[in-house]
């Protein structure tokens, strides 16, 4: 005869980081930032991205862009019916209405190792 | 009612390209075979240019560059990934799905406002992969392919639904009946011989005619035709033959090399019989000297049926080296070899033979589970049978491979 573990009912699923960090898992795809373009937002060289595809994007947010054909890694600005591409640092990007942009993806995390 | 939908990539392999590296986009793009031998995949743009599936790569390639082509080698790890999201994608929007090939599903729905279900999950799976899927809607998966072929022809919202036979009738007219799902080229003269060559003049055809001159399949083709669906399940979903041959980059003279490649492939195919829950009944040998080099081109094949349908990689493995002796021939370079898996039966179907042993088959599924599930925790080629060798991938030549932008972390796309 057993008694069990008396720990049992407390069981809870052990903490998960792709649960955390991964909403959508069908639309969430890691790049990998390269060189010191984001820093004003926090995004050094070789951190890991978290980018998910399935949302929408907003004012501030920072994205992953197609722009004309190349993707890029900006902060989003909204601003009197126009849309920006930034870094923090230089003078916004205006979106032209001869560009050929759409959106990519959000990036809703990064991964930065503290052992390299 | 009760309807199917298939969802059909678009140049899967292209797409996948262009999801990582736009630039391919709105320019003429293929992906090659392995090795680099011929051209698997094209994009629109290069099929307007009159690049045809299968070109071998070395005859088109100075023609491609010069129109401003660009060639990739095939890059699996990506395809099948970005694969595994659309069928997820899939599965989350139906109660059924059954996955019909990398790029390909039926769905199947009794629900209502299904062209509004379609073409959102078509814009969901756009958006979330990146990847465009043309979708067919009909109450049989014969029209399901008419209706996805006609739909991949249109510029955006590709979604085209057959609700019944007064919306099938002008598609099927215009649709000749070589492009008609289950309708072999060598039926084709005979059919035209008896006036029938687009698919509505299939669909009229008596079906006692086409049973008693070309058999069940075609009757059943025209039933489909008519909107009754009898295609079910398993039987038409489950592949018939699962095949697994390359071209190699040198000629192959070692009999033993040969065997040791053809293990590897073996493996590789029983792998994926056993992941879509089928037997099979035996596997198909083939060998191929180099078709442009060489005045004396041998090619030869050579089936070898086991006793009773089987999973177990080492019996085939086993046969496979009984065929490949009988068609080889020393002296000769072999530029090219594979093997097919034949007599692909669902397990819950297969029938075992008067002799068969079910302990020994039921104890051989067993270790075969167990074989597989270590290499897929610890890695493949954890275990591996003695003729294979291990990490065998050095012969593969894949010069113009992208990154394994989804299964790799020292290949994550770089940004900046």
């Amino acid at each position: 005869m057993s008694f069990g573990s008396p720990a049992e009912n407390y069981a809870e699923a052990a903490l998960d980081l792709n649960r955390l960090l991964i909403k959508h898992p069908s639309g969430t795809y890691f790049l990998r930032m390269e060189g010191n373009a984001m820093e004003k937002e926090g995004i050094f060289d070789g951190d890991i991205l978290v980018v998910d595809r399935a949302l929408e994007a907003g004012n501030n947010k920072i994205i992953i862009g197609e722009l004309n054909n190349s993707l890029t890694i900006r902060k989003f600005l909204i601003k009197e019916g126009k849309n920006y591409l930034t870094n923090g640092d230089s003078q916004p990007q205006l979106i032209k209405p001869t560009d050929n942009f759409s959106l990519w993806g959000v990036v809703t995390y990064t991964i930065r190792s503290f052992e390299k | 009612m009760r309807r199917f939908l298939l969802f059909d990539c678009d140049n899967f392999f292209v797409s996948c390209e262009r999801v990582f590296n736009p630039s391919l986009k709105n320019r003429p793009v293929v992906v090659l075979s392995n090795n680099d031998g011929c051209v698997v995949a094209r994009s629109n743009e290069a099929k307007a240019v009159g690049i045809a599936m299968c070109a071998p790569f070395f005859k088109i390639a100075d023609k491609f560059k010069a129109l401003g082509g660009v060639a990739l080698s095939s890059n699996y790890e990506l395809y099948a990934d970005m694969s595994n999201r659309v069928m997820a994608l899939l599965r989350s929007a139906f109660d059924e799905i059954e996955i019909y090939s990398i790029d390909e599903a039926f769905a199947h729905s009794e629900g209502e406002n299904l062209f509004e279900k379609g073409l959102n999950v078509r814009n969901d799976i756009l958006r979330q992969t990146g990847i465009s899927v043309s979708v067919g809607i009909a109450p049989s998966k014969t029209l399901c392919k008419l209706a996805g072929e006609t739909a991949k022809k249109l510029s955006s919202d590709k979604v085209i639904e057959i609700k019944n036979q007064e919306d099938a009738l002008p598609l099927l007219q215009k649709i000749d009946i070589n492009d008609v799902w289950g309708v072999g080229r060598s039926i084709t003269p005979k059919l035209n011989y008896l006036g029938i060559f687009t698919a509505a003049e299939l669909a009229a055809m008596p079906r006692s005619l086409a049973r008693s001159k070309f058999g069940i399949n075609l009757e059943k083709t025209i039933l489909e035709l008519n909107g009754f669906p009898c295609l079910e399940g398993d039987s038409h979903s489950c592949q018939q033959s699962l095949i697994c041959s390359r071209s190699f980059e040198h000629e192959i003279y070692q009999l033993s090399e040969l065997k040791t490649i053809l293990s590897e492939f073996t493996d590789k195919a029983c792998q994926r019989l056993r992941a879509q829950q089928a037997s099979a009944s035996g596997i198909v040998t083939m060998v191929e000297t180099n078709r442009f080099k060489d005045a004396r081109f041998y090619q030869n094949s050579c089936l070898i049926s086991l006793e009773e349908n089987s999973t177990n990689t080492a019996r085939f493995i086993k046969a496979m080296n009984q065929g490949l002796e009988r068609i080889f021939r020393a002296g000769l370079g072999y530029k090219r070899a594979g093997i097919t898996l034949v007599g692909i039966t669902p397990l819950h179907e297969s029938q075992n033979s008067l002799f068969s042993n079910a302990k020994t088959s039921e104890k051989e599924q067993k270790l075969m589970t167990a074989f597989d599930e270590i290499n897929k925790k610890l890695g493949s080629k954890t275990l591996y049978f003695g003729a294979q060798a291990s990490g065998i991938n050095h012969y593969i030549r894949r010069a113009r491979k992208s990154c394994a932008y989804t299964t790799n972390w020292n290949d994550l796309l770089k940004i900046s």
